[in-house]
């Protein structure tokens, strides 16, 4: 298991996060407000942007994540866990 | 003749392996078949093959709802009423999914789809039909007996709703208004003598708020929180009470974002129930009897 960095745009905070642990769930326990859904990939209100760095997006529902989403970078937090330091832009 | 309950659902789920395993383990479904890409299941004291179909998808969502008609020719005869109602129909052929028969096919105006079937294999509740003790060996999880209800969503509730009444029969137990007084953000419609078969929200097209299965008494609800908990099974509210239909209930996801719900209780219906109405103002009541607010994401998450 191993940690990264997971700086958080437009908070300017920097949370630490494990590859093991999606993003979603290091949010909660930091504070940081990523709003929750249905925890399943399924709905798309934890929609998140990849500014930087590399991620595993996990079970992402398509018809909320389509595939020109996530070649802009977006994910869903409830389903994505770094596999690098990360820069994420939680707000629309 | 006649509609006799909601026979089946069928959803979609794109976290395959983890939901299987869930409706089987956490739920306590029991599998009666599977192909490449669907599992068959039925709530133990369902005598027919299955209730619901889980599809194997990129998605969440709803694939279908299917009523189960009396008799063969209410095939007929409600393909009949829909084609003079204005509504494009087509037939599921029998045997295109595993235990069924010939379906009538057609889409809601909240863009659903929906089949009437009357022929499906029976495969029993696990108990003899002669002096059965209460309930089988081997029940695991939640074990709901029945799949209870669902809410379906869309632009045109009251197409939806009319659709139902008219064609099918259905009455409605209660409705929500919106602020305006008169138009409906949601209904609740009975078909059997529950409060509820089918309920109708605003909300998109073609979308589903939760699928429900029916839990006997409140002690089984702590019980199925208690089996939530132990799965790590995302909670979204409950357990609590509605206003609407007094039921109690847990509101939870499946591991691919479809909303499930256990519900107990709520009252008997007959055809000559009345309508009760819930004003706007009244939402958070009407939904959560005791904190009497909504959460947003019970308002905003659909599938």
């Amino acid at each position: 298991m191993s940690s990264y960095c997971i700086k958080v745009e437009p908070d300017e905070r920097t949370i630490i996060g494990n590859d093991n642990d999606f993003i979603l769930d290091t949010a909660i326990r930091n504070g940081v407000k990523i709003k929750v859904g249905c925890k399943g990939g399924g709905c798309g209100i934890c929609k998140i942007q990849i500014l930087e760095g590399e991620v595993d997006r996990g079970h992402s529902a398509r018809s909320v994540l389509p595939l020109n989403e996530i070649e802009e970078g977006y994910a869903l937090a409830c389903q994505t866990k770094p596999n690098t330091d990360v820069v994420i832009n939680i707000r629309k | 003749m006649g509609i006799m309950r909601l026979g089946r659902v069928q959803l979609r789920c794109h976290n395959w392996e983890k939901s299987v395993e869930y409706y089987k383990k956490v739920i306590g479904l029991v599998e009666t078949a599977r192909d490449e890409n669907h599992v068959y299941l039925k709530a133990w004291d369902e005598y027919d093959h299955h209730s619901v179909i889980l599809e194997k998808s990129d998605s969440a969502g709803l694939d279908h709802l299917a009523l189960k008609v009396k008799d063969e020719a209410d095939l007929d005869y409600y393909e009949q009423k829909l084609i003079e109602y204005g509504v494009q129909v087509t037939r599921t052929p029998a045997g295109m999914r595993i235990a069924e028969g010939e379906a009538v096919r057609f889409q809601l105006p909240t863009g659903q789809y929906m089949e009437l079937y009357h022929q499906i294999e029976v495969v029993g509740n696990g108990l003899p039909l002669t002096n059965p003790d209460p309930w089988p060996d081997g029940l695991v999880g939640i074990h709901p007996p029945r799949l209870d209800h669902l809410l379906i969503s869309g632009e045109d509730v009251e197409g939806t709703t009319k659709l139902l009444q008219e064609v099918f029969g259905f009455g409605m137990s209660e409705k929500v208004l919106l602020d305006d007084g008169e138009s409906m953000l949601a209904t609740w419609l009975f078909v059997t003598n529950t409060a509820h078969d089918i309920a109708v929200i605003k909300g998109p097209n073609a979308g589903v708020h939760h699928v429900a299965f029916y839990l006997d008494e409140w002690n089984d609800i702590r019980k199925a929180a208690d089996i939530m908990g132990k799965n790590h099974v995302s909670i979204d509210i409950g357990p609590t009470r509605h206003g609407i239909t007094r039921g109690t209930t847990i509101y939870f996801f499946d591991p691919s974002g479809n909303r499930n719900e256990v519900f107990c209780g709520g009252y008997i219906t007959y055809a000559d129930f009345p309508t009760i109405t819930w004003t706007f103002d009244s939402l958070g009541a009407a939904i959560f009897y005791y904190n009497k607010e909504l959460n947003e994401r019970f308002t905003s998450v659909f599938s």
